[in-house]
This record gives C-alpha cells, sequence and structure tokens, in this order.
C-alpha cells in the first residue's frame, strides 16, 4: 500500500469510528499511531507517541488554555456572571424578549473574559435558564439564546480557538483576537435583532417583566464593577503590551481570584469547583490537541496535505469556488465533529491550500471559528446544545435544537457578510502594524 | 511551482522510479533561506544520483519538531534531520562547545569551524548517527530601542534571549527574559523586553527592525548556535557504498553554501536595519576587552559543568579559539 | 463481589487525589506568571527560567488531570450514534474502546518512561535553568499509567455487564 492510500484509509476510519463513542482525542491518537507505525515502523511510532503527547503537554503556549479557563471559571464560580446578567436585566427586562437580550448581552460581556464557547454556554445557560423560566419565557427561546450565545465567548477575545489556531499556523493571537471583536459586536446585534423579530412574531415566548426604575438600574451597575476591572487588565495589558497572552491568562485568574476574595463572593467549595472544572476542562482539550498532533504527524508521513494541495490546485479553479469548497467542508464537519478539534484535524490540510489563493490568514481565521460556531449548535453533534441540556434537564434536545435556528440564521449572515468585507474582521488587526 | 515546473517533475517522476525514498525534518519553516538550502541539498543528492535517492522534504516541524527532532532521526521518525544542538541541552556536552560567545566573525567562519570542530572531537554523543554536516548561524548582536556602547548602558535591560544567549545577556549584566522568536517582534513594540540578542538576519527575518532602534556589534563576543544534519546510522549503512560517497560530497560541498547564506542573510539584515534608519555602533577595543571579560565567565562555567560530565572542555574551548582564529583570516 | 467495587472506589479516590496535584499546579503557574510579570514591571528582575518551569509544569496538569477526567467521563465523544445502539452492541462498543485505549496508552506510558530514562542518561536538562527534565517526563508516564488502571477498572465493569450511561 503507497502512504498516500494508507493516509486515506486513515482518514476514512477517523470520520468512521468517531461515531462510535470513542474519545476524538484517543481515537485520533491511535489512528495516528496505527498508521504511522504501518507507512514507517512500529518503533518510530511509538517514539512519535510519546514525544508529541509530552511536547503538547509541556507547551508553554498552550498553557494559556487552562489559565484562561481557570479565570473563566472563577468568574462564574464568584457569581460575576449572574450579576452581569443582573444588571443587564435591569435595563431591558421590561421589553419583549427582554431577559432573552439581557442574556446575550451578558453572554458577549462574559465572553470577554471567558475563552471558550462551551464555557460560556455552561456558565451563561446555569446563571441565566433559571431567571428566564422564573419569567414564563419558554424554554425554546431561553435554552435557544443561550446555547448560541456560547459562541460569542469563541469570537470575542478571549478565543481557545484563535489561540489553537494561531500556535498552528504561526499566526500572531494578539492580532487574531483583535480580528474577532467587530465580528462579535456584528454577530451580538444580529443575535439580538433575532430575538426582536422573533418575540415579535411570538409574544408568548418571551412576555415583558416588571420596569426597574432608575435607581434600581445604577444600582445594578456595580455589579458590573468587577467585570469592567478584570476585562481592562486583562485585555489592556494584552494589547498595551504588559504581557503575552499565557501572562494575560495568569494575571486574569489572578484578578478574579483576589477580586472574588477581597469582595467575599468566593466559598471554599466555589475556589475547589473552579479548580476541577479547569482541570477537567484544560485535560479534555489537551488531550484533543495531542492527538490531533499525532494524527497531523501521520498526515504528513503520507504526503496527503501535500497531493491535496496539489490536486485542488491541478483543477485551476477559480480561488472563491475553492474557498466555497472549504467552507462547505467546515459547515459539514461541524455538525458531526467538535469545533476545536475539526479545526486541527483540517488546517494542516487547508492552511496552506488558503494561503496559496493569497487569503488572508486572519481572516481565514474568524471564517473557520463562524463555521464551527454554526456546528457547535447544529444537529447532529451540536457540542454547546448538549452542555445547556446538561443544565436545563427538563427540556428536551430537540427543543433546544430548534430553539437555535433563528440564532443560526445570525450565525449564517455574519458570516456571509465577512466574505465581501473581510474588512469588517481585518480593521482592528491591521491598526496594529 | 509552475506547472511547467509540475509536468517536468512528473516527467522525471516517469522515467526513472526511485529505489531509496528517505524523509528529510527540517525544523525552519519553508520560507526560511536554511531550509531552502536544505531542500537544494536534497535536490543535489537527487540529480547526482540520477533519481536513485529521492528525498522528501518537511520543513517547519511538520515531522518532527525542532526538539524532537534528533532522537526522531535515531528512533525512524524521519531519516534525516536539520536542527540545533542547543534544543537539547546537555545532550551534546561536546558540540555545546561551539555556541559559546567566543567571537564568530561571520556565518561562514562559524559553520566552517563546527565542521572542522566535530571532525576533530569526533564526540560519542553523535555515535547513534551520520552526521552529514554542521552550520552554524554569523555573529549574535545586541539589538536595542535605547543605544548601547558600553556595559553600564546595558545595566538592568530587558533583553530576550534564551538558552546560552541568556546566560550571555546576564554576565553582560542585562535582564534575558525568555520568549519564542516569533512573539518577539511584538514584545519589542509594546516594551515587553527593551532589546533581543540574536544573529543581525533577525531583523530582517523576522521584521524585528521595525521595532528598535540600534544594534550593538559585539562581534568580538559573537556567540552561534550550531545545527546538525543528521541521518540514521540503519537508513546510512543501508546506502550502496557508491550513493554514500555522493552524499559525503554533496554533503561538504553544502558547508560552505549554508555558510554563505548566513553570512547572505546577515547582509540583508544589516542592509533592511540601516534603511530604516537604525544605527549600528562597533564597539571600541577597549570596550571590546570588557565585554570579552564579562562573558568569560560563561565559557569558566561550561568548562565547569563539562568536567562534571568526564568532558575536557577546557581542551574544546582551546581548540575552538584556534580553529576560529585559523579560519577567520581567510 | 464486593472487592471489585472497592477496588473501583480506591481507583476513583487516587484518581481525585492525583488531580488535586494538577490543581496545585494550575494555582502554582497562575501564581508564578504573576509574580515574574510583577517583579519584571516594577523591579525589573523578572524570575530567571520561568518560560521553561510553565510549560513543564503544565505537563503535570494535564497528566495527573487525565485519570480523574477519564473517571468522570469528561472527554469529547460523539455518542448520538451508539445512543441509538442495542444494549449489548453498547457494551461490546465500550468494550473495544476501552481495550484499544487501553493498548493505546499502555504504550505511550511504557514509552514515556523508556525516554525520561534516556534523558537521565544523556544528561539532557531546561534551556536556562539547566534544570533536569526526566523528572516531569515521568510525571507524564505515572499519569498514562494511571489512566491504564483507570480503563482496567472500566473494562471490568463492561464485562460484568454494567449498565451505560
Ligand atoms: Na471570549
Ligand atoms: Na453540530
Amino acid at each position: 500500500m503507497s502512504p498516500t492510500l494508507v493516509g486515506i484509509i486513515g482518514i476514512i476510519a477517523l470520520f468512521t469510528l468517531i461515531f462510535f463513542r470513542m474519545p476524538v482525542g484517543f481515537l485520533m491518537a491511535l489512528i495516528g499511531f496505527v498508521g504511522f507505525g504501518y507507512i514507517v515502523n512500529f518503533d518510530a511510532a511509538l517514539n512519535l507517541l510519546a514525544k508529541d503527547f509530552v511536547s503538547v503537554f509541556g507547551s508553554y503556549s498552550l498553557t494559556v488554555i487552562p489559565l484562561f479557563v481557570f479565570m473563566g471559571q472563577l468568574a462564574f464560580h464568584s457569581g460575576i456572571s449572574s450579576r452581569l446578567f443582573d444588571a443587564a436585566y435591569k435595563f431591558i427586562g421590561h421589553r419583549p424578549g427582554g431577559l432573552a437580550i439581557a442574556t446575550i448581552g451578558a453572554c458577549a460581556g462574559f465572553s470577554a473574559i471567558c475563552g471558550s464557547t462551551n464555557a460560556t454556554a455552561a456558565t451563561m445557560a446555569a446563571a441565566t435558564l433559571p431567571e428566564m423560566k422564573r419569567y414564563n419565557y419558554k424554554p425554546e427561546l431561553a435554552t435557544g439564546v443561550v446555547a448560541a450565545g456560547g459562541s460569542l465567548g469563541i469570537l470575542i477575545p478571549p478565543s481557545v480557538i484563535f489561540i489553537v489556531y494561531g500556535i498552528m499556523t504561526g499566526q500572531s493571537i494578539g492580532k487574531l483576537f483583535l480580528a474577532g471583536v467587530f465580528p462579535g459586536i456584528l454577530l451580538t446585534v444580529l443575535f439580538i435583532m433575532s430575538i426582536v423579530i422573533w418575540t415579535r412574531l411570538r409574544p408568548d415566548l418571551g412576555p415583558p417583566g416588571p420596569r426597574a426604575t432608575l435607581k434600581e438600574k445604577i444600582a445594578s451597575l456595580s455589579g458590573l464593577v468587577e467585570m469592567i476591572i478584570i476585562f481592562v487588565l486583562v485585555m489592556g495589558g494584552l494589547f498595551g503590551g504588559m504581557f503575552t497572552p499565557t501572562e494575560a491568562g495568569a494575571i486574569g485568574a489572578f484578578t478574579t481570584l483576589v477580586v472574588a476574595i477581597a469582595k467575599k463572593h468566593l466559598t471554599w467549595d466555589g475556589f475547589v469547583g473552579a479548580l476541577f472544572e479547569t482541570t477537567r476542562i484544560s485535560c479534555m482539550i489537551l488531550i484533543i490537541v495531542a492527538g490531533a498532533t499525532v494524527f497531523g504527524h501521520f498526515l504528513a508521513i503520507s504526503r496527503i496535505p501535500y497531493d491535496i494541495a496539489n490536486w485542488i490546485s491541478s483543477f485551476q479553479l477559480p480561488p472563491a469556488v475553492i474557498m466555497g469548497f472549504i467552507i462547505a467542508v467546515y459547515f459539514v464537519g461541524g455538525c458531526f465533529i467538535d469545533s476545536l478539534a475539526l479545526i486541527m484535524l483540517t488546517i494542516p490540510i487547508f492552511y496552506p491550500v488558503v494561503l496559496e489563493f493569497g487569503y488572508d490568514p486572519i481572516w481565514f481565521g474568524v471564517i473557520i471559528v463562524l463555521i464551527t460556531q454554526i456546528g457547535v449548535i447544529t444537529p447532529p453533534v451540536g457540542v454547546n446544545v448538549y452542555v445547556v441540556s446538561g443544565v436545563a434537564r427538563d427540556v428536551p434536545l430537540t427543543v433546544i435544537f430548534k430553539g437555535v435556528i433563528p440564532m443560526l440564521i445570525a450565525l449564517i449572515i455574519t458570516t456571509f457578510l465577512l466574505i465581501p468585507f473581510p474588512q469588517i474582521a481585518l480593521f482592528l488587526p491591521g491598526l496594529m502594524r | 511551482k509552475t506547472p511547467e515546473d509540475k509536468v517536468e517533475l512528473a516527467r522525471e517522476d516517469v522515467k526513472k522510479t526511485p529505489v531509496i525514498e528517505l524523509s528529510y525534518s527540517i525544523f525552519f519553516p519553508p520560507s526560511h533561506a536554511q531550509c531552502k538550502a536544505g531542500e537544494s541539498w536534497a535536490r543535489e543528492i537527487e540529480k547526482r544520483t540520477e533519481g536513485a535517492v529521492k528525498i522528501n522534504v518537511y520543513p517547519g516541524g511538520t515531522l518532527t519538531a525542532a526538539d524532537a527532532c534528533f532522537d526522531g532521526v535515531f528512533r525512524g521518525i524521519s531519516d534525516i534531520g536539520m536542527s540545533c544542538f542547543a534544543y537539547t541541552r546537555g545532550k551534546f556536552p561536546v558540540m555545546e562547545a561551539v555556541d559559546l560567545p567566543l567571537g564568530y566573525a561571520s556565518g561562514k567562519v562559524a559553520t566552517r569551524v563546527a565542521n572542522e570542530f566535530y571532525a576533530q572531537t569526533k564526540p560519542q554523543e553523535l555515535e547513534d548517527v551520520q552526521v552529514l554536516y554542521i552550520h552554524a548561524h554569523g555573529p549574535g548582536l545586541l539589538h536595542t530601542q535605547k543605544p548601547v556602547e558600553n556595559l553600564d548602558q546595558l545595566s538592568g535591560m530587558k533583553i530576550r534571549s534564551t538558552g546560552l544567549s541568556a546566560k550571555v545577556v546576564q554576565a553582560l549584566g542585562g535582564v534575558p527574559v525568555a520568549m519564542p522568536q516569533g512573539n518577539t517582534y511584538e514584545a519589542l513594540q509594546k516594551g515587553v523586553v527593551e532589546g533581543t540578542f540574536a544573529p543581525i538576519e533577525t531583523l530582517k527575518g523576522w521584521k524585528q527592525a521595525e521595532v528598535i532602534k540600534h544594534t550593538t556589534d559585539c562581534h568580538m563576543i559573537g556567540y552561534t548556535t550550531a545545527m546538525f544534519v543528521v541521518m540514521s546510522k540503519a537508513k546510512w549503512e543501508g546506502l550502496p557504498k557508491d550513493i554514500q560517497q555522493i552524499f559525503a560530497q554533496v554533503s561538504s560541498e553544502w558547508i560552505d553554501v549554508h555558510g554563505d547564506i548566513w553570512d547572505e542573510a546577515d547582509e540583508e539584515g544589516r542592509a533592511f536595519t540601516t534603511e530604516l534608519g537604525n544605527s549600528i555602533v562597533t564597539l571600541s577595543e577597549e570596550e571590546g576587552r570588557n565585554w570579552e571579560a564579562a562573558v568569560k565567565s560563561v565559557i569558566d562555567e561550561y568548562i565547569e559543568t563539562a568536567k562534571e560530565r568526564g568532558v575536557d572542555g577546557e581542551k574544546n574551548v582551546a581548540l575552538l579559539k584556534e580553529l576560529i582564529a585559523r579560519y577567520g583570516q581567510e | 463481589m464486593l472487592s471489585f467495587i472497592r477496588v473501583e472506589k480506591w481507583t476513583a479516590l487516587v484518581s481525585e487525589w492525583v488531580n488535586w496535584v494538577a490543581a496545585a499546579a494550575v494555582v502554582f503557574m497562575m501564581l508564578l506568571i504573576t509574580a515574574d510579570v510583577t517583579l519584571r514591571y516594577f523591579f525589573n528582575s523578572p524570575l530567571r527560567g520561568t518560560y521553561e518551569v510553565v510549560g513543564l509544569v503544565g505537563s503535570v496538569v494535564v497528566a495527573f488531570a487525565l485519570p480523574y477526567t477519564t473517571v468522570c467521563r469528561g472527554h469529547i465523544a460523539v455518542d448520538f450514534l451508539a445512543q441509538r445502539l442495542p444494549w449489548i452492541a453498547r457494551v461490546i462498543l465500550n468494550i473495544v474502546n476501552t481495550l484499544a485505549a487501553l493498548i493505546l496508552f499502555s504504550f505511550a506510558s511504557w514509552e514515556c518512561g523508556q525516554y525520561a530514562q534516556s534523558l537521565k542518561a544523556s544528561g539532557e536538562v531546561s534551556a536556562t535553568l539547566q534544570m533536569p527534565t526526566y523528572p516531569f517526563i515521568y510525571g507524564v508516564a505515572i499519569g498514562f499509567a494511571m489512566l491504564c488502571v483507570v480503563l482496567v477498572i472500566e473494562l471490568i465493569r463492561q464485562f460484568r455487564g454494567a449498565e451505560i450511561e
């Protein structure tokens, strides 16, 4: 068998076996290990396996993941996220669907200190679903909004996917973060428009709540102080050049911890809960990164990425068609595979092609984040939908998937706006020189 | 590659089916001139063996990361590998000496010295692989935002440096801050560090000239980073004698190819930074001696650690100094 | 079979203890980096070697969190097809998956142990502090070994026809 054929079998095996419940990271490592062993030899594959695991686990750049996850977890366990929601509610809760809009606003705010889509969805689900239920919001609106709101977590910096993409492609993480800001704001606005239109069509979904007095409104803002301090420090420090992304994660976690303790918002149990969630989520992510690294090395030795790049360019199709093809792959892939795993699987294949056609790598990073965020809320595998259903145990999965549809439209519009108008993403990083 | 090139290559493929296919892992990204030099070496081998050997190059650590390259060759992940000795510190107690701040005048000198040093010492640490050749970059210099003409001005300055260069920075009174080369631009721009210690080519290659103002030409303490090109012993021994000879011949020719490319890169870096209006200060002879005295501690420390490992560091340093003097005059 | 249940509980407990080490490593990383940045900014004297220590400690975080994460079924897996399969098919599927993972991580653990040994033998040290790196690689090997124990327990559980959640 030629290495290329082995590589193709490996890819097919991965996309088939993935449906049989083997953890994604384990499966990628296993297929990579077996495939590499078949093409080269067993001893080399064994060495590859150990080296790849050790180098991913011990990568300085990747320690940014546990640190930012810890920061988000501390924010959740010290109630910063729920106070954020309270404030947003005081301002717009009296409108139809106002609570849902407040949830999106809170998601956007929380995104600014949390780098993970699942973590944002989980955090905001825990904080806002009980509130929306209390005000007689229909579960499809409530859960749909939270599941989709998680995508802001990944688009508005900091963002785990941008970090992984930056590391894999050598692009500046700082620039990628900046590139996500305007698309994130645009998406927030479109999410809100979706909610407004949807609740106008079906007012029973989100009945208006009581109007808060001006005094109450102002009082609620005090709950935002902590979040603003942390955001200004972390993002200001990161873009003002005081520290690297990893350092920003550490400083952010430390500040959140200090603020939460100082304001007596964090119990010992909350602290331990935050820590254990952090190790679990980090381990889950890094196992996938390590597995994808082994699998990537297997693909490299099979020379498939080179073959595919040559093959695609040999057709001499217009770049737009090829970009359309790549987007379609991400869209379909995102329906089945976790976005992080999908990006790590495909970047080695598509990134060189995208570069060859002269597309901006930063813009491409934003595009695939958007497309994969469509993936995290579409069936059959919608990780965020699963996360939300884990919190709202009484709501059937189908109801959540239904509730996600209007939000999905907003995501698709954002993606398609970015294709003719790449400046939406590239304007801010362009200022960075 | 143009379509014509591809057709040409395809035609050659049909003409001669390669009998020996080798993988070559290079840690440099494909755009780097040293990666291209490694690829040109591979193409030359293919040409002279008349297609009997085919070498697939894996650049940018796509097969083995920089610090896994040597073991990768030893264990058969790739058949050939290019990386730095310094990435696995302590693994090469003899070759480590080459990187010391001994005052390399150019990349060509450093490259020739490194190869001759290897040929004369034949260290045990490299016995498990077939060394094809070694190359090394031009003198590592100091690039800063504020001018540095003497040690006082350097005192307390935060300088990006890693491993051995960090020791040099510390010996000179600066404050070493470690970070990957890729993050240095941003760090310099924002003032996370106030300077960087590296061969002048990085000013162009990583665009760092845009964010520094001055270069201090301290070549009298110029350190280098030696890089190996090694082949798996088993694969080497499996090669027919005539092909082994072609490998040896091409490799010896490529020593100066790499050395010249390092020097060209340094010249381009120098031109680039001057174009941007940055200044290059050469240390006065007297000040140069101060710097040499300051970094002596780094050399002594190497000799000390080497002794613990049963390596005669003093002899190695003396040999290197002699070779630097000899090749420096050519 | 009280003894098996006891072993199972004991494994879960040990995994949790080991996870505490991972948790402590996260806090240590956070404190170390914060101290480094603070000292760099206000006292112009960053901690030497932070860069390499953070990477090495990071490997402890992942390796030592791995057994507990697996006990908690914290890994991302695609579930929707398996859910639709009959009970016996699911049990077989779980046995095959667990066995495959067990083989993979036994190899990984053994090879990491070998790797650590070779690092010790060749005297490899970290770039700046020149601190030996092999203990951390042993740490990764231990994490994998612990994971293998967890997987063996899981395998036995499946063979005993355990319920699948
Ligand atoms: Na975010
Ligand atoms: Na999906």
